[in-house]
């Protein structure tokens, strides 16, 4: 363990304890002496746990606050009814609880906020350990796109699955999803679907799964006999045309995951379908390195693909848990 | 106001004309000398006919980026059909000429009077201009053109086909179309075409073929079913190598079919070599009109896109189902019948190997969004194709439009839909006069039937 690292994080979440706006500067400058990434960002994972823990801890609170408050308040409402009893002491009461359920809602939010930061470093180092340990197999640690020479901007705006007559009316028309009129366009061409996406969206191309257990990375796969006819841009999926990719996995130690079956899905969010083909995990080319197969995009757009990992995988708690953990990856090509 | 209302017409030779005027006029009406028997009258024409001049002028003003998202419409972008991988013969020029006499050939149906083009004729772009089509029977459904089907990863309206060489054996076998069992085909094929064949295929056993019954399949009636089991497995693959030949053949003479360029790419061409002035010519106003519909306001360029305007995707556009036929799953059900298929390109028969078939081997064939989905059908030449849809279900392109309008979604049958039918399209609130201009557009994109292009047979046509 190092020290160094633990009493910095302790100064954080004192500092947002304390209410102030604690900034994540902090754990930032402790770069220079990471030696480990992936060992760091496992106690940087742990720290945003424990303090998305005591941020839950400090609503719960504040909800037995809230309650007592409550209970304060009709009793004073009593109290003025009846000239007999003294309302001061209700009043002092009431003041308190509005102070500490106040005080909790804003170290609750804080050390929330705090956690999501951490998690976000954490996935950093990770990724930087990820890298230089896996030199071999990463080429490309951008999100992927859309090669730039492909010319075809459309996308059909299907946005509807099943609907009933009546819901018909209430679906909003193409025109009014036609973009802002763009000042180089006369034509009035219906908003674009990237155009859904929204603007923070989390488009890396490494992330922890869900139950944060694993660490995975996707690239596309080019061997010498399709990279000709692949874009040179490492990080550009082709259009409508069936292409392979890496998915690396390790485990939240940095060790490959291999052996596994892992079942692939993918679709449009806001478009309500799935891919057009049914990509599957064709071979495991080296320990933990996946091959995907069969992946294709028929369209520009928001693309979400998610790795399942078998269900009967161990977890933290080395039981065996029903709820497989999975891998989302968003893309917007 | 009356001008306007004459360059709404449509595209006659009479409105270009007008359109060419106003350019004219644009230029010239400060030196009109005519003397005016009313200057007030003369004063008002003029501001109206500016006006005109200058909204029209407006019409026909691309800018750049307009210009490059419209540029991937235009025929000479399509390029060579995608290879296949499936089909060793498909670039080979003597098999698309067997290919040729095949399609036309009908003396090797069953009646004697069935080819490929009773139901794709040349010069209505190889449709029959009827909802359901009939040859010894009605078929289930209505013949879609060929032109451009090379380039489609599937084939038929719920993509049942992976290959057109697959595709072409479908008709010979089915009985309401050639009604002719495989082995029948077979060999009244190889003693009409011996050398044709053996200068493409090579070597035909014939002496072997002369020992087996007269028919045999295993799809016909029950004898012929009975006949094509009691042959061995060695007569049965004969057949099937020279049967998939004739696929192949077939398949080499439409990738061979091209579409010459239309109204609409002489005015994209226009448009992209910035001859500005000729575009009037071109296009009428309420076509230019039209098409900024297409790609805009009525959103048909998210499917009806590229040079065959199409996405060659599967789609439910809510094309209500004949009362007294079975509900369309589409391709719900042509993806059932590819994993059966005998002819696809994983099968003993394709040329390709099992790595190279990826469409097939990573075929979805799940998901709500394939019931009632049906391949978005090329518009090319759409205007001499009626009737429209899979079963001819709209007479003419105002009634498509209509219910592209104001559509109904698919009705959910429990009985026979395993999931309420995914539905892709939303109402547009076009007006009356917006159905009129989208509509004269879809007529700009009529090729002229090309009488001296051999591929096209038009041979005979010509009279
Ligand atoms: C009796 C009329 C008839 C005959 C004969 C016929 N077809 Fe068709 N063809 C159709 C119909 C109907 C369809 C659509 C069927 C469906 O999708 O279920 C079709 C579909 C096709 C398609 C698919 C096009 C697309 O875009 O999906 C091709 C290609 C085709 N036919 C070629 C041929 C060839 C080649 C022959 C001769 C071997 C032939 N047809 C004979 C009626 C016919
Ligand atoms: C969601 C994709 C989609 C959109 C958007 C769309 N279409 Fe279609 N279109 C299709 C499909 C799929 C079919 C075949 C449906 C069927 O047969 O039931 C089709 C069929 C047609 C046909 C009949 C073609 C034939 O050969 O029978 C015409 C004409 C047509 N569309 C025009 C339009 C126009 C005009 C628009 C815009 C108002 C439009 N489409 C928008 C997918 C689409």
């Amino acid at each position: 363990m190092n020290n160094k690292i633990k009493n910095l994080a302790a100064i954080i979440i004192t500092c947002c304890m304390l209410g102030t706006q604690a900034n994540n500067l902090a754990v930032e400058s402790t770069e220079s002496i990471i030696k480990n990434p992936i060992e760091h960002a496992v106690q940087l994972m742990h720290q945003a746990n424990q303090a998305n823990e005591d941020s839950r801890q400090l609503i719960l609170d504040a909800n037995t606050v809230r309650k007592q408050l409550k209970e304060q308040r009709t009793a004073l409402i009593r109290a003025k009814n009846n000239p007999q009893i003294n309302s001061k002491e209700s009043q002092e009461k009431i003041a308190q609880l509005v102070e500490k359920l106040e005080s909790n809602q804003t170290q609750g939010a804080n050390l929330r906020q705090q956690s999501k930061l951490l998690k976000q470093q954490a996935a950093e180092h990770f990724e930087k350990g990820f890298v230089q340990k896996w030199k071999q197999w990463v080429s490309n640690t951008e999100p992927l796109t859309m090669d730039d020479t492909v010319k075809n901007i459309f996308a059909h705006n299907a946005q509807l699955r099943s609907v009933h007559k009546n819901m018909l009316e209430k679906a909003n028309t193409p025109e009014e999803t036609i973009s802002q009129k763009r000042d180089d366009m006369s034509l009035q061409v219906p908003a674009l679907v990237e155009q859904n996406a929204p603007p923070d969206l989390n488009i890396n191309a490494f992330k922890f799964s869900r139950q944060e257990q694993y660490f995975a990375h996707i690239e596309v796969h080019t061997d010498e006999t399709t990279q000709s006819s692949q874009s040179k841009n490492v990080a550009a999926v082709p259009l409508n045309k069936i292409h392979q990719w890496r998915l690396m996995i390790s485990d939240i130690n940095g060790e490959p995951l291999e052996n596994v079956k892992i079942q692939v899905e993918g679709h449009m969010p806001g478009h309500v379908h799935g891919l057009p083909t049914a990509p599957e995990v064709t071979q495991e080319i080296a320990p933990g390195v996946y091959l995907v197969d069969g992946v294709k995009f028929q369209m520009k757009g928001w693309w979400v693909m998610k790795f399942i990992l078998p269900s009967d995988l161990k977890n933290k708690a080395n039981s065996v848990d029903l709820n497989p953990d999975f891998f989302t990856f968003n893309l917007v090509l | 106001m009356e001008k306007t209302s004459k360059v709404n017409k449509g595209c006659n030779p009479r409105s270009i004309t007008i359109g060419l005027l106003f350019v004219l006029l644009a230029a010239c009406t400060e030196q009109n000398t005519e003397t005016p028997s009313d200057n007030q009258e003369l004063a008002k024409k003029t501001k109206t006919e500016k006006k005109i001049t200058s909204d029209t002028k407006e019409l026909y003003q691309f800018t750049d980026i307009d210009i490059q998202f419209l540029e991937p419409f235009l025929i000479s972008n399509l390029g060579e059909p995608p290879k296949s991988v499936s089909n060793q013969y498909s670039e080979n020029i003597d098999a698309a000429k067997l290919g040729k006499k095949l399609f036309f050939d009908a003396s090797l149906s069953n009646n004697k009077q069935v080819s490929c083009a009773t139901c794709h004729q040349p010069k209505r772009y190889f449709t029959d201009g009827l909802a359901f089509s009939k040859a010894t029977g009605v078929t289930k459904r209505s013949s879609p053109s060929v032109l451009g089907a090379a380039y489609s990863p599937w084939q038929f309206w719920d993509g049942r086909k992976d290959s057109l060489w697959s595709q072409a054996l479908g008709p010979i076998e089915d009985h309401n179309e050639y009604n002719t069992s495989r082995l029948t085909y077979v060999r009244n094929f190889l003693e009409k075409y011996p050398n044709e064949y053996q200068n493409v295929f090579g070597d035909i056993k014939l002496d072997q073929i002369a020992q087996l019954p007269k028919s045999a399949s295993p799809k016909g009636n029950s004898q012929e079913i009975k006949n094509w089991e009691n042959m061995s497995k060695t007569q049965q693959d004969l057949i099937n190598q020279v049967f998939s030949h004739i696929g192949k053949a077939i398949m080499a003479y439409q990738r061979q079919l091209t579409i010459p360029p239309s109204r609409f790419d002489h005015f994209l061409e226009a448009l992209v070599e910035k001859r500005e002035a000729e575009l009037p010519k071109l296009l009428s106003p309420q076509e230019v009109k039209g098409l900024r519909l297409f790609v805009g306001k009525a959103n048909c360029a998210s499917c009806h896109n590229g040079p065959l305007f199409t996405n060659y995707e599967f789609h439910n556009i809510g094309a209500p189902d004949p009362i007294d036929k079975p509900v369309e799953l589409g391709r719900y059900q042509g993806v059932k019948d590819l994993v059966e298929d005998e002819f696809t390109c994983l099968s003993k028969w394709s040329d390709a190997s099992e790595q190279d078939c990826a469409e097939m081997r990573f075929l979805k064939t799940s998901g709500p969004e394939l019931v009632g989905a049906l391949k978005t059908p090329t518009l090319r030449n759409i205007a001499e194709t009626a009737p429209y849809m899979q079963m001819g279900q709209f007479e003419n392109l105002q009634q498509v439009i209509t219910h592209y309008n104001f559509p109904a979604p698919p009705v959910y049958n429990r009985e026979q839909h395993p999931n309420r039918p995914h539905f892709d399209i939303l109402p547009l609130k076009l007006t009356t006069q917006e159905v009129v201009e989208l509509e004269s557009f879809l007529h700009t994109l009529t090729s002229p039937l090309p009488k001296d292009d051999p591929w096209w047979g038009l041979e005979k046509d010509i009279d």
